[in-house]
């Protein structure tokens, strides 16, 4: 069984109405990001807000930096930022594992924050892996308890998630999700350069801070002890679900 | 054709990890096309990736109402006096909820009289004078079927208003409704007779 490292996501919960794609920002993360050549662009953002006595559904124009190898996308909504970091093309690009991962969000963000200084409500890290060589019926049989119907007959299809909570410190308590989703998939990726129809297993590790909380409690230190906490979870998240698979 | 040739291998040897598809356009196949992205897309509130769907914003939008509308709603309907040809404040409660969401508060409003159709015949009466209140495309179409619901009461208020609704929409639409029912009760059945004659008048269909 072969693991590929498929994509990273980390998501930061905050307002960041100001960071549209005018001409003043664009000019400051061209310079900022010279190095890592992220690309601004802009996409448009469909909100709405149907709590209260008011619906907002609106349109907005916002910003995106992308990578010119299509890893990188960083994504500037209105109320998150999303950073993913995708495996473009596996086998020709070099994936970084989850905490280079970390630590080049994490530089992202401290430029950010140099002209748009914030603080965030809601944290969230995504990690995707697939699954290859490996067999349908004995990989669902490894991670369910498949009815003796299905183990006599070839699976086509399978899916499995069980999501728990808990309380981390960083220093103050704070709960999060965690949620492991298994799904047999039929797909097509880029692999060294040719599109391939992949048929294996995906899993969706996802971690996050609960959405009942929106105070906006977490500074960059927080941020970090946190980013740092749920990755050694989906590190250990991971481990488990290749030494189930394996076994 | 070779395109569907290669989607049904692909079927039927699924036991093996991969199939390349170089010199195919696989976009072309919505079966096996899957995108990433849709998985991480999540309904669930816990994922990183909640998005809202257009079922879960209609819901939103009933659990709303329900836990804050209604009582205020219920409280007017009871309390307030309905005249005729006058703007009363549950009509303008529920006109205000209708530009909000048509949906969910059609679904809403229809909730509600199906639950005092059996139990309040008061609530509703009162939900019937706001529906005669209402301009017809407001409520379209739970307030015709209201409406003709109404005809099967036991209340015989509750019959009338049922009529007295078409005939304050005088429309074609309500025009043709009441010519294709029938009811046992005479007086019911003369009470339609006298509408769809006043609608012919009123829009010149004779």
């Amino acid at each position: 069984m072969e693991v590929i490292n498929l994509r990273h996501q980390i998501v930061v919960f905050g307002n960041y109405d100001d960071i549209t794609p005018n001409m003043e920002n664009i000019k400051y993360f061209i310079e900022v990001f010279s190095d890592k050549n992220l690309i601004p662009s802009q996409f448009k953002e469909i909100s709405f807000n149907v709590t209260g006595n008011t619906v907002k559904n609106s349109d907005s124009a916002r910003l995106s930096l992308t990578s010119t190898n299509g890893m990188w996308n960083i994504r500037f909504n209105v109320d998150r930022i999303d950073f993913v970091l995708t495996n473009s093309n596996i086998g020709k690009v070099e994936m970084p594992n989850t905490e280079s991962f970390l630590t080049e969000v994490e530089d992202i963000l401290t430029k950010v924050s140099q002209k748009f200084p914030k603080t965030y409500k809601r944290v969230g890290l995504v990690s995707q892996y697939l699954f290859k060589d490996i067999d349908t019926n004995q990989s669902s049989l490894k991670a369910n308890k498949t009815i003796s119907f299905f183990n006599e007959k070839p699976i086509v299809e399978w899916f499995n998630k069980t999501t728990t909570r808990m309380t981390i410190q960083i220093p103050e308590a704070e709960i999060i999700n965690i949620s492991n989703e298994l799904r047999w998939v039929k797909t097509n990726i880029r692999i060294e350069d040719r599109n391939i129809l992949f048929d294996g297993l995906l899993l969706n590790i996802d971690i996050n801070t609960i959405n009942d909380n929106q105070n906006y409690r977490f500074n960059s230190n927080n941020l970090k002890m946190l980013l740092k906490e749920i990755s050694q979870i989906g590190e250990t998240l991971k481990n488990q679900n290749v030494e189930t698979l394996n076994s | 054709m070779a395109m569907i040739e290669i989607i049904d291998s692909v079927i039927d040897l699924n036991t093996n990890p991969a199939y390349e598809l170089d010199n195919y356009d696989i976009k072309e196949f919505e079966e096996i096309k899957f995108d990433f992205d849709e998985l991480f897309i999540s309904v669930d509130e816990n994922s990183t990736n909640f998005k809202l769907d257009e079922n879960f914003v209609n819901q939103k939008r009933i659990d709303y109402l329900e836990q804050k509308i209604t009582p205020l709603f219920i409280s007017l309907v009871k309390n307030e006096d309905f005249e005729f040809g006058k703007k009363n404040e549950s009509g303008k409660l529920i006109e205000e909820q209708l530009k909000f969401n048509s949906v969910a508060t059609q679904n809403w409003f229809n909730k509600l009289y199906i639950r005092y159709f059996a139990t309040d015949e008061n609530i509703l009466i009162g939900l019937l004078r706001v529906v005669e209140s209402l301009n017809e495309q407001s409520l379209h179409p739970t307030g015709e079927i209201m409406a003709i619901a109404a005809l099967s009461h036991k209340n015989d208020e509750v019959k009338e208003l049922g009529i007295r609704i078409f005939e304050n929409w005088c429309s074609l639409n309500s025009y043709e409704i009441l010519k294709s029912i029938k009811v046992e009760t005479v007086w019911l059945q003369d009470y339609i007779n006298q509408v769809i004659k006043d609608i012919e008048v009123e829009l010149c269909l004779y």
